[in-house]
């Protein structure tokens, strides 16, 4: 799923927050495994 | 991170959203962005370098805003100075920081320029409005800098701001404020900036006042719209707030008075407000109970701190402003909303301590410490006064008296310094003056000790009294005997036409006890 503009990422592994400034298609990865958006 | 990525972040999240409201014009995040790296070039251009102090003299606007990020950019210094300040005051806050440059507003034009001549820091003067001889003009430094992104090398602990505070004696001190201390403030207690909400914030509290930097840093991370007023205004606000939709505002508790005691309260529409954070002066809990009871849609945060921790270290959350649940949980919440600041915040550790710093158990009365990144590590220049306040381990002495119940919520009982000593018994002035308040023909009133050959000291009420309203002295000792316990009491009334109070609504106690704190 492409990453929007303003949309919070977590990686529920180590827990790092992400937000993104500028959108794109690629997906997030963080610790070998996708971020999901932070709810 | 730093503050000037606050700026950058929102810019790139809602570039074209609303950052500033003010007097009928509005500035987008990108186009305040542009004015700001403007300012910054110039600024460079003109001479200013990474540390170099820039002074600023003006009531709220939107250049306010502008030059701090601008400073901020290049990694200079911003000092906001009271624009109330006497001329022997401002005298010393200027060179007590060698400023470099110092940006003033029409109004002070005049006293600025008589004291250049002794200020040999001060390179550059900078008008805000008209051009005079011997200034730059700050919309032609706009008008000539480049728009392009300023890059500095700015480390986490640099100072971003140099905030005097008051004193209750000596001269102002002035406090460093490092980028890493409001990071830290916004990560851990505001909402980055979202493409889908938006808010307004409502600014009346100065902005060289610590509550009024961290209300706008909190705005431009969360990428908030800021409405800016001058100077607060009681008709003003009220008309702001329901033309501007405004969702939330930060107010002391005077200005909280006089919006809730307005006789057209009820005319305006302020449902859009959600969220009313108050501070930097004790709140009267008649005051918070009717404002809950005219505006219950409101959230009300009660928010503490000082210049020396930038700004709030705890807070007493919306939930501790509705009174209901059992009677059990009623009285707590009753006994929260009339003397408690809430817990602490995420990034701060809180202590009470005896005299010699040992931490004390719930319920004991002792001084409220702090510790963590937000906390200052020494008075600009003073190491002296740093030393009285600071111990070696990081841990700041706020000169506030308090305790802690078995929540973790923590509750003041006065400033140390205006603590009452009667016959070896500790009176906090602000339980007396909650008593004070909620006569129904006192408008206003204060509490000091005067000197007492038998118990040491007594206590003196300083009255205003309602329009209208005659009152005795021995009424309003009668009114206390059944609310108080004996030792409590006032024993002498003075009525006066009103208390001298700062700018923030303090009352100024050192002037009252000068005037009436003799026996």
């Amino acid at each position: 799923m492409a990453n929007e503009v303003g949309k919070r990422y977590v990686c529920k592994k180590c827990g790092a927050e992400y937000i993104v400034t500028r959108g794109g298609k690629g997906k997030l990865y963080c610790c070998g495994q996708p971020m999901e958006i932070k709810k | 991170m730093n503050t000037t990525d606050f700026l950058s972040i929102s810019c790139a999240i809602c570039p074209e959203r609303t950052l500033m409201i003010f007097e009928g014009q509005r500035w987008s995040y990108v186009h305040t962005n542009e004015r700001v790296n403007k300012l910054a070039d110039s600024l460079r251009r003109h001479g200013v370098k990474k540390g170099d102090r820039i002074a600023m003299l003006e009531v709220n606007c939107n250049q306010y805003i502008e030059a701090y990020f601008a400073a901020a950019k290049l990694g200079a210094i911003f000092v906001p100075l009271n624009f109330r300040a006497k001329v022997e005051e401002l005298f010393y806050m200027i060179s007590n920081v060698e400023a470099k440059m110092i940006l003033v507003g029409d109004r002070y034009l005049q006293m600025v320029n008589g004291m250049l001549p002794k200020l040999p820091s001060v390179k550059q003067c900078i008008t805000l409005g008209r051009m005079t001889k011997g200034t730059l003009r700050y919309e032609d430094l706009i008008e000539a800098g480049s728009p392009g992104e300023i890059t500095t090398e700015i480390a986490d602990d640099d100072i971003t701001i140099l905030m005097y505070t008051a004193g209750t004696t000596g001269r102002p001190k002035a406090v460093p404020l490092r980028h890493s201390a409001f990071v830290s403030y916004v990560l851990e207690n505001v909402q980055p900036a979202d493409p889908e909400i938006e808010e307004r914030n409502l600014l009346t509290v100065p902005l060289y006042h610590v509550a009024g930097i961290q209300a706008v840093l909190a705005a431009v991370y969360g990428g908030r719209t800021l409405v800016l007023m001058r100077q607060f205004d009681t008709d003003e606000w009220l008309k702001i707030v329901e033309k501007e939709r405004v969702t939330r505002a930060m107010l002391v508790p005077t200005m909280l008075k006089w919006i809730i005691d307005q006789p057209d309260f009820e005319k305006y529409d302020l449902t859009s407000l959600e969220v009313i954070t108050y501070g930097a002066a004790p709140m009267p809990y008649e005051v918070i109970k009717k404002a809950i009871e005219k505006m219950p849609w409101v959230k009300f945060i009660n928010a503490y701190g000082q210049t020396e921790t930038a700004s709030t270290i705890t807070a007493l959350g919306p939930e501790d402003h509705v009174i209901e649940g059992t009677d059990e949980e009623i009285e707590k919440k009753l006994k929260r909303l009339t003397r408690s600041i809430g817990k602490p915040l995420p990034d701060v550790e809180i202590r009470i301590a005896d005299e010699n710093g040992n931490p004390l158990g719930p319920v004991q009365v002792g001084e409220i410490w702090v510790r963590g990144p937000r906390v200052m590590n020494g008075y600009w220049g003073d190491e002296e006064k740093s030393k009285a306040v600071l111990n070696e381990d990081g841990w700041l002495r706020t000169g506030d008296k308090g305790w802690m119940d078995e929540d973790g919520y923590i509750y003041l009982e006065g400033r140390a310094d205006d603590i009452i000593i009667r016959g070896g018994e500790n009176i906090s002035p602000e339980e007396v003056e909650d008593v004070l308040y909620s006569h129904p023909k006192i408008e206003d009133a204060a509490v000091i000790g005067v000197p007492d050959p038998e118990w040491g000291q007594e206590l003196r009420a300083i009255v205003v009294l309602k329009k209208g309203k005659e009152a005795t002295p021995e009424e309003i000792m009668e009114y206390c005997r059944s609310r108080l316990a004996g030792f409590k009491r006032p024993r002498s009334v003075i009525f006066v036409d009103s208390l001298p109070r700062n700018p923030m609504g303090k009352v100024l106690k050192k002037e009252l006890k000068e005037k009436y704190g003799q026996a």
